[in-house]
């Protein structure tokens, strides 16, 4: 037997006692001597917080709470593994149908119960030897680094691997992340004209919905659906490329539809609930938040935004007690984060200002600004614009717009963004007040903007630098600032050459415009001439 | 409104008892395993019962999968995932399950499948497939099965073939296409000739659909059991 555990730390997790004694067995024959066990998702979770395990072996269905998927996505997103961890889901159905749902992360393999102890070898060492071909790829991935990705994709299929599909697949994801529409609908042509396979028909809908050619997408999707009804991705898409066309009904129909397919899919419940809120369905609204919320206690996706959602729906509803109870069960919820915190004062300070309770309106407003004052630059829109509305309705005027110019300055070029701030005016029934002081702002960090631009134009690259330093730390989100700031540092090190507190900068920049606008061309075309500089001397 | 909500019903009856059904599974395969480990090789007798235990705890766990495969497909919740599989490589790990009952047995397993030989299909539904033939060749088989692969005008033929008696004749006159509609009075093959039906005809590619061919061309005009993928 060549597979060789001696060494390795291992972790199973399987709600059965007498799997996981087998499983230890099976282990301890291939000379492993270190494995601990779990019966839930939250016991794993609390064991692989403390020892960074080289082998995780865990049962999907691990009855009430986490189910393996999510105990994986959880490890990934709170980085509980390292990423040489082999991740291995157990599963006692076939897995087809897990791989077809929109998911973050992909455990390293599968095994199908019931398995004996040279299957289970024989597939632990396959998956070793996988994981270690493919190491590169993901590491680049893990740093985002998706040009040297995407050439280690190239020089992996220039020898016809078996597992050709697989990097094909991984590599046009990549382009897409790229904005490199062209080359991504390339790849998924060349596989559809291998087989229909399904991905890369979503593939190629996704490109069309990246491009915006929506009613081409419309009817692609539509066509996937027919043919895989249980391919749940191609729903979520289908919606999306509804809701760009302004048909939020038939996005709804499809969601709740997807919703039906695979109802543990927290994502998917948010987005459903969002978007019937947005129709003014408050039942359907309602009930999907209710799920988000119930299904994202055991997970990661858990968000104080679900509860402010459904707290918003029981406001319009009338009963004020159960939104303020829901609003500030985010406090239990999230405790000693700032940003939920920040979330719950401000829907509290909306709903007593609802309820007429002024006083501990106010209270709620004041925390919220405060908390708001140390958090700048990682605030949701919408979290800042209800603390505007919030303000306005209390009487506090000045604090209100200043929150909207605050707003305004870090989106001056989102129409979205700007279309809600002039709403919030026009609700308060000041709409010139408003169209002034949006366009003033607009047009102050437009100045702003170019003055920065001249500078660097005249060649004065290092004024230009700390200029736009400036400007950014004012406007932590602005697209174009951010850009422009990123590109004097760069422009300065093409021309004198790097040096390591520019490039510390310049990717502060870029990794802030990467949160926000990863496909923006400009960013990408930025981020090449980095990368170039990184490498070269 | 009611008769939907019994169907959810079942389905979740379904996933959750085949999860506890696998388990039990698992624990009878893996203690039969030990208590074959803990006889000396001198103790023949006890150790070929405990190879026909396992083979019908094999026969149990394939009639399950493939119970609720058919399930998934006739309820459209069956996801066709095809990917490119080295040939080769998937019937050797299809048969490292099958290696140690067919030693018992005193089959010898010939493979004749030429390297780097890509394909596109199902891995898991075509595995079934694999499991359920080769299942029924330790049955029939005298002391021999060989499985070849090869492309033929683009059609990849998977094929089992064994040196038993054959396949009886009206089974062969019959054709395998027109006992979908299977009486399952036939017995063992009922179920899996169903089944295996039903994955060929799932993988198309452009105007052509999978199929199966049963004929008595195997080793010493022993049965011959071929799965043909456009």
């Amino acid at each position: 037997m060549a597979l060789d555990l001696t060494g390795k730390k291992i972790l199973v997790v399987d709600d059965f006692p007498e799997m996981r004694s087998m499983m230890r067995k099976m282990g301890v024959a291939f000379r492993a001597t270190d494995i601990d066990d779990a019966r839930n998702g939250e016991e794993a979770t609390k064991l692989m917080t403390k020892k960074k395990y080289d082998i995780v072996l865990c049962d999907y269905n691990l009855g009430e709470g986490k189910d393996g998927q999510q105990v994986l996505e959880e490890a990934k997103q709170k980085d509980l593994v390292n990423f040489s961890t082999i991740f291995m889901l157990i599963t006692a159905e076939n897995t087809s149908e897990m791989v077809m749902g929109a998911m973050e992360y992909y455990p390293d393999g599968y095994l199908t119960k019931p398995f004996n102890k040279m299957e289970f070898g024989t597939r632990l060492e396959k998956i070793q030897q996988k994981k270690s071909d493919l190491a590169e790829i993901e590491k680049a991935i893990l740093r985002k680094d998706n040009l040297t990705a995407i050439r280690l994709c190239d020089s992996k299929l220039e020898h016809s691997p078996s597992n050709a599909f697989e990097i094909l697949k991984t590599k046009a994801s990549l382009c897409e992340k790229m904005a490199d529409f062209e080359d991504a609908a390339a790849i998924y042509n060349k596989v559809l004209s291998i087989r229909d396979i399904p991905w890369a028909q979503l593939g190629l809908a996704r490109v069309r919905v990246h491009t915006k050619d929506y009613l081409m997408a419309q009817e692609m999707l539509q066509e996937i659906i027919e043919r895989n009804p249980s391919f749940v991705e191609a729903y979520d898409w289908l919606a999306k490329t509804y809701e760009f066309l302004g048909d939020l009904s038939q996005a709804q129909r499809i969601l709740a539809n997807a919703v039906n397919v695979s109802p543990k899919a927290i994502l998917r419940q948010k987005a459903l609930a969002q978007l019937a809120y947005q129709n003014s369905d408050l039942e359907t609204a309602e009930s999907a938040y209710k799920k988000a919320i119930k299904i994202g206690k055991n997970s990661c996706f858990k968000e104080a935004a679900d509860y402010t959602g459904l707290a918003k729906i029981y406001l319009d509803k009338g009963s004020s007690n159960d939104a303020l109870r829901v609003a500030s069960s985010i406090r239990n919820e999230f405790k000693n984060e700032n940003n939920a915190t920040l979330q719950a004062a401000v829907m509290e300070g909306t709903i007593y200002n609802k309820m007429g309770q002024n006083d501990m309106a106010e209270q709620a407003i004041d925390e919220a600004s405060h908390i708001f004052s140390n958090l700048a630059g990682n605030v949701p829109t919408e979290v800042a614009m209800d603390l505007a509305r919030s303000c306005f309705a209390v009487g506090k005027a000045e604090q209100g717009e200043s929150l909207v110019k605050y707003v305004v300055r870090n989106h001056h070029e989102d129409e979205a963004v700007l279309k809600q701030a002039q709403l919030l005016f026009n609700e308060l029934g000041m709409e010139d007040e408003g169209q002034a002081l949006i366009s003033s702002t607009r047009q102050e960090v437009i100045e702003i903007n170019n003055q920065g631009v001249k500078l660097a134009k005249e060649g004065k690259l290092e004024d230009s630098i700390e200029f736009f330093a400036k400007a950014a730390s004012g406007m932590p989100e602005n697209l174009t600032i951010n850009l422009n700031a990123a590109q004097s540092l760069i422009m300065f090190m093409q021309k004198n050459g790097k040096n390591d507190r520019y490039l510390y900068q310049a990717r502060q920049y870029l990794d802030r415009v990467q949160k926000t606008n990863p496909t923006d061309e400009k960013y990408q075309k930025l981020l090449a001439f980095y990368k170039k500089i990184m490498g070269g001397k | 409104m009611t008769d939907n909500k019994r169907k959810i019903d079942f389905s979740t009856i379904l996933a959750s008892s085949v999860h506890d059904m696998k388990n039990s599974l698992s624990m009878v395969i893996n203690t039969l395993d030990e208590l074959t480990d803990s006889f000396s090789s001198q103790d023949e007798a006890r150790i070929e019962r405990l190879s026909r235990l396992k083979y019908e705890t094999k026969r149990l766990n394939n009639h399950l999968v493939q119970m609720l495969t058919l399930y998934k497909i006739g309820n459209e919740q069956y996801y066709l995932n095809v990917t490119d599989n080295d040939v080769a490589e998937f019937i050797a790990d299809t048969m490292l399950a099958h290696q140690e009952l067919l030693e018992q047995r005193g089959i010898v397993v010939e493979l004749d499948i030429p390297e780097n030989l890509i394909w596109y299909f199902d891995s898991s539904l075509v595995a079934g497939v694999v499991n359920n033939v080769v299942n029924n060749a330790y049955r029939y088989a005298n002391d021999k099965i060989r499985i070849s692969a090869s492309v033929h005008n683009d059609w990849l033929v998977i094929a089992v073939s064994d040196n038993g008696d054959g396949y009886p004749a009206e089974m062969i006159n019959k054709g395998v296409q027109n006992q979908t509609s299977i009486s399952f009075e036939t017995g063992s093959t009922g179920l899996g000739l169903y089944f295996s039906t039903q994955v060929a005809s799932m993988h198309t590619h452009q105007d052509k659909q999978g199929y199966l061919h049963l004929d008595n061309e195997g080793i010493s005009n022993g049965g011959r059991f071929s799965l043909f993928l456009p």
